[in-house]
């Protein structure tokens, strides 16, 4: 029970930093942590700490605005500009090529499912990984208050919800998504992102599958 | 439970590293839920997803701006069609209005604004807040007005019809000079219908169906039966069928060739409406380049050697016609010292144009006989060369002299028949305002519009402004020559380009991109302090931003379309899916710039003409109606037998058909009920006013209320120049002619285009340069690829053809397998990725003729390099094929050399197709207007290529 509680609030934590990563350019201050080792000891996966170490030295490398900017327009080159280097988007994961495709539709059912939808309804696209990735924290978060609170039966529902969005969504492109990434930069801030994502998502998927399988 | 722990996260790093990301909050999601739906509320979600949603609006994917009707599901554009309510495409679509929503949901799409990091044309950005962008902008602009005045910014505005809110932007900052995409493009073109009838464009008479007035008062919508149609259609250098914007004259020219309509093609390749004419009683005449002006003078002389006419309609309705013919004919006894020959006969032309005497002769008679019929002229052929004017004033000629000009099935100016728009939305008076400057020491006051860098300056006449002098301009300076501040000089700092790439297309694409990379030698800054790109794709010019504002979608905006139909037309344009990402309206765009250049301490900016007034993009573009129709009560039949005759329309067609108005007998205004979005919304998104033929009794523009020989416009502009240094235009007459203009002419004119083998002043270059590059647009490919690169598998003309490298793109094709692998019986539409084989895809092709290609060793598919006049070079693949004549290379425009990877597959064919730009000289500027010479190239070909595996 405490090990469920504990390792939910890690992945909540963790799903909280993924989508800060993909949803917004790194801050000076998040790169210092980074710099910091504030991710040293994350996980034993070998790509996340792969991952983590390729990040922490990319941080230390960013010294001033310049390179500052140079690593915002690394984030606009694969994620926001024109014909996007890796569009962060699942449809077109999914044998879609536009924006809006079957996916935002499908997971916008999802968040709906769970009270929820994009903030800016209809003008993001809701497949976007980052927003992803905060529905998967914001079921963590539930679920950590339900362990906290009425035990493992209503945490139950929750975890089931959070493996059928892994197996649904997540968990089968954003594996491609981080390959793409490493394919497509030269940037080790990005390339430990990617690392990072993938030993996580690898590790989580099946942790939510033993989870299941009680 | 049993779950391995092993390799998983640790608690206390993720919390820490959760805490170095900060907000623990949702952000991209929200609680909020707007849908009227509960968790569980399965049903009622079910009908909110299912049902769909219907709106008009219409298309900019090309300017035709097609009515649309927009079905959309789950906030997203589901399936596009046709508006059966507007006449001017009649519920019909080309290839790319269905294909809307792949530009809208493009993932080329700008969502965020950005700023550069990297130097100009580096294409290396980062995303910023609009508050960010728009502190960067107001901070420059304000520094730079301070030292050098509003007068120092430039705003384009693009190719759109929805774009008076930049023009009040820019007009509210203090900047005389809004520009827009009609000056680089066929203002040659317009030149005869401006002067005559201040007009702008002349169309045969096509547009069916359209609203008549009946002799019983009723109004009745008339189509291709009940109405006269042209007998004969001569275009010269304009291919209605796959290359303009003027959507019903396709379908128009196929009825009327049906009901025996002879049309004459007159271009140097067989594009698709000379092959249609061919195939239908028409003829194809493959004329020499250039030369259109010395076929028509043919034309003109036959018809008035012959009497052929209308005396009775020429005393009636014409002013100037005795100066005009008597100056034409100073020439008929010349003798051309360039082949011995009389101007302006039959031989004298046969000789020029390379056409046979006997045919030339035969279309003079077949115009000079029969009635109705029209000339029209082109964009490329005629509206694209130095020379264009000549042609253009030429075919205007003839239409009057023939009596054509808006008799039924004759010839119609769409643009006197087009509704007027804009009124003070526009900020026209913003240019009236006063502002003080120091000339020479001296404190002088004036206008606004008087510090104007074109009409005040190097262009006095430059009526459509002098877009592709922009980057000279903007190296060298502007030094004021006419008006109260005559001597004053300032510079160019500030550029806006919003919807445009003029460094693809206005001019040669090297002078733009020498503007953007030269820097102060002072300083070390850039030249031009500030360029900003509102768009809502990544285009080449965009590259060369220092910011870049996301502009939303056509499906995303509001306007009113009224683009060149043949009666008063007002189509509506509202959003019918939300602004991607952060994307905002014109509107919306106009009042955040302003208020960002108030709160940075602008004063010339009231926040009552802008966002305080504008709270809705509503009231801004009902505010564009006012004026609208703005057409007069005049006409055969009259629109509005219960109206006064002569009068100005103004309001609904459904309050002035019941006569609910009132009558402003001293101005002569009638005032119906205003016109509004909303009455839009409640009538299919359109509002149509009657047609009516012969208008010119009534509502000719110019000075005399008549057609004019003699033009009073330019005496006009003749009085300005009085007494001032002689235009920059004259003297680039003289450098590329030798022709010496003292003043702008008056009545007819001759001068022999430039880089031309009719032209012996440029025999030596013809000699080195044996081949005459020429362009013409496919649509298709023109505008399209970079979105939708389907639109790569239908060839047109000879321009657009299957000649690709092995490539892969995603493309629409039909599937009956759905992604998850099942089997859907009906099949669907559905994007997909594919490889393109050698051979499958069209790119931008140059066609050459087989003798010439004989000549240099060429076979279809070969690359060659070719090199113009002033060295410059660029690579194409070729067609071999007989719909070119010999000498001649044509290339698509802006089809080819693409290199914002923006474009999509256009971008990855730039190594073997031409950006053909490369080859203009931007020196080349017309007389008048200061429009590029685009198609006035000499080149030769430098080098073949011949494909192997490793290139295939």
């Amino acid at each position: 029970m405490n090990e469920l509680l504990e390792m939910t609030e890690a992945r909540m934590h963790v799903y909280n930093m993924l989508r800060n990563i993909f949803a917004n350019e790194p801050t000076m201050k998040v790169l210092k942590s980074l710099s910091n080792g504030v991710l040293k000891d994350l996980s034993e996966n070998e790509d996340v700490k792969e991952g983590v170490e390729k990040m922490a030295e990319a941080s230390r490398e960013i010294k001033n605005t310049r390179d500052l900017d140079e690593l915002h327009a690394e984030f606009a080159r694969l994620f926001l500009m024109g014909k996007m280097a890796v569009p962060p988007y699942e449809s077109l994961y999914k044998g879609g090529k536009t924006l809006m495709g079957d996916a935002a539709v499908a997971v916008r059912k999802e968040y709906l499912e769970e009270g929820l939808q994009v903030e800016k309804l209809y003008q993001e696209p809701d497949d976007h990984i980052a927003t992803e990735f905060e529905f998967m924290f914001f079921l963590c978060k539930k679920t950590v208050a339900a362990l906290k609170k009425s035990g493992e039966k209503k945490a139950g529902a929750f975890l089931a919800k959070q493996r059928d969005f892994m197996e649904t969504h997540l968990g089968n492109w954003a594996p491609q998504f981080c390959d793409k990434i490493l394919d497509s930069t030269n940037s080790d801030f990005y390339r430990g992102a990617a690392l990072l994502t993938k030993g996580f998502i690898e590790e989580d998927s099946r942790f939510l599958k033993e989870a299941g399988e009680k | 439970m049993k779950i391995s722990r092993r390799n998983f996260v640790k608690l206390s790093a993720a919390t820490a590293a959760a805490a170095a990301f900060g907000a623990q909050s949702l952000s991209a999601l929200t609680d909020k839920v707007n849908l009227d739906l509960q968790s569980g509320e399965e049903q009622e979600l079910e009908d909110k997803f299912s049902g769909y949603d219907v709106k008009y609006t219409y298309d900019s994917y090309c300017p035709s701006e097609c009515g649309l009707e927009v079905w959309t599901k789950d906030g997203k554009v589901e399936k596009i069609y046709g508006n059966y309510a507007d006449p001017y495409n009649h519920g019909k679509m080309c290839g790319k209005g269905p294909l809307g929503a792949g530009l809208a949901y493009s993932l080329g799409r700008i969502k965020y604004p950005m700023m550069r990091v990297g130097a100009r044309g580096e294409g290396k950005f980062k995303r910023v807040s609009w508050d960010e962008a728009l502190d960067h902008i107001a901070t420059k602009i304000v520094d730079i007005k301070k030292k050098h005045g509003g007068e120092s910014i430039i705003v384009d505005t693009g190719d759109m019809t929805d774009t008076p809110p930049y023009y009040r932007m820019g007009r509210g900052m203090g900047a005389p000079h809004i520009t827009e995409h009609g000056s680089i493009c066929d203002t040659p073109r317009r030149f005869g219908p401006r002067v005559f009838i201040d007009g702008k464009r002349w169309e045969p008479d096509l547009m069916r169906p359209t609203l008549v007035r009946q002799s019983d008062g009723s109004l009745k919508e008339m189509g291709y039966d009940d109405l006269p149609l042209p007998k004969y259609i001569m275009y010269v250098g304009w291919n209605p069928f796959t290359a303009t914007r003027i959507h019903y004259e396709s379908r128009g020219t196929v009825t009327a060739q049906i009901k025996g309509c002879k049309v004459i093609v007159v271009d140097p390749a067989m594009c698709t409406t000379a092959a249609q004419a061919t195939a239908n009683g028409g003829m194809w005449v493959p004329i020499l380049p250039g030369t259109d002006n010395h076929f028509l003078a043919a034309i003109l002389r036959h018809i008035l050697e012959k009497g052929y006419e209308d005396k009775a309609f020429i005393d009636e309705y014409c002013t100037g016609v005795e100066e005009f013919t008597s100056a034409f004919k100073s020439y008929w006894d010349k003798t051309d010292s360039s082949n011995g020959m009389k101007y302006f006969t039959m031989e004298w032309a046969a000789d020029k144009t390379t056409l046979s005497k006997d045919k030339i002769v035969e279309i003079a008679e077949i115009i000079g006989t029969t009635k109705p019929g029209a000339i029209c002229w082109g964009m490329n052929g005629v509206g694209h060369r130095y020379a264009g004017y000549i042609a253009s004033m030429l075919g205007t000629a003839i239409n009057v002299v023939m009596g054509n000009f808006e008799a039924p099935g004759g010839t119609i100016d769409c643009n006197q028949v087009r509704i007027s728009k804009g009124g003070n939305a526009g900020g026209g008076f913003f240019n009236g305002r006063e502002v003080t400057r120091t000339v020479n020491g001296k404190p002088v006051t004036g206008k606004q519009k008087e510090l104007h860098m074109d009409e005040m300056s190097d262009w006095p006449a430059g009526w459509y402004d002098v877009v592709g002098d922009h980057p000279r301009r903007i190296l060298e300076g502007i030094e004021i020559k006419y008006g109260p501040f005559k001597g004053y000089k300032y510079p160019i700092k500030a550029r806006f380009e919003i919807g445009g790439n003029t460094v693809i297309t206005g001019s040669a694409t090297w002078k733009w991109q020498e503007m953007y990379a030269a820097r102060d030698p002072e300083t070390g800054e850039y030249k031009l302090e500030l360029a900003v790109s509102i768009d809502s794709l990544l285009l080449e010019n965009a590259l060369y931003a220092d910011v870049i504002l996301p502009a939303a979608h056509y499906f995303e905006r509001y306007g009113i379309a009224d683009i060149y139909p043949s009666a008063p037309v007002a189509v509506m344009r509202e959003p019918v899916i939300k602004p991607l990402g952060e994307s905002k309206t014109q509107v919306e765009i106009m009042n955040a710039i302003t208020k960002a250049l108030y709160e940075h301490g602008d004063t010339d900016i009231d926040p009552n003409e802008f966002w305080l007034k504008y709270t809705h993009d509503d009231i801004f573009w009902n505010e564009v109606m006012e004026p609208t129709p703005g057409v007069k009560n005049v006409g055969e039949p009259l629109p509005y037998p219960n109206l006064p005759e002569g009068y100005k329309l103004l309001g609904t067609p459904d309050s002035l058909e019941a006569g609910r108005v009132t009558i402003d007998d001293e101005k002569k205004v009638i005032h119906g009920e205003p016109i509004t979005m909303d009455w839009l919304r409640k009538n299919q998104g359109v509002a149509v006013w009657p047609m009516a033929w012969r208008r010119y009794k009534q509502a000719v523009k110019t000075g005399s209320g008549k057609i004019e020989f003699v033009w009073s416009k330019l005496e006009e502009e003749n009085e300005k120049i009085k007494g001032g240094p002689r235009p920059y235009g004259f003297e680039l007459l003289e450098k590329y002619t030798g022709d010496v203009w003292d003043e702008y002419p008056t009545t007819f004119f001759w001068y022999e285009p430039p880089y031309n083998p009719a032209n012996p002043t440029y025999a030596a270059t013809t000699e080195k340069y044996p081949f005459q590059v020429i362009t013409a647009r496919v649509h298709q490919g023109m505008t399209a690829t970079y979105a939708n690169p389907q639109q790569g598998e239908t060839p047109c003309d000879s321009t657009w053809w299957p000649l690709n490298r092995e490539f892969e793109a995603e493309v629409a094709e039909w599937v009956t397998v759905g992604n998850d692998g099942s089997e859907m019986p009906k099949g669907e539409i559905k994007v997909v990725n594919k490889r393109f084989r050698r051979g499958t895809y069209c790119v931008a092709t140059c066609s050459m003729n087989p003798d010439d290609a004989k000549a240099y060793g060429v076979v279809t598919g070969d690359v060659v390099t070719i090199e113009n006049m002033l060295g410059k070079t660029q690579k194409n693949v070729v067609l071999v094929t007989h719909t070119i004549r010999p000498g001649v290379l044509k290339l698509p425009f802006g089809a080819g050399g693409r290199f914002s990877p923006g474009v999509g597959t256009t971008y990855q064919q730039r190594d073997y197709t031409a950006n053909v730009n490369e080859f203009v000289d931007p020196n080349l500027l017309t007389p008048i207007f200061g429009f590029p010479g685009y198609l006035d190239i000499q080149a030769r070909i430098v080098a073949v290529e011949k494909p192997t595996f490793a290139t295939i």
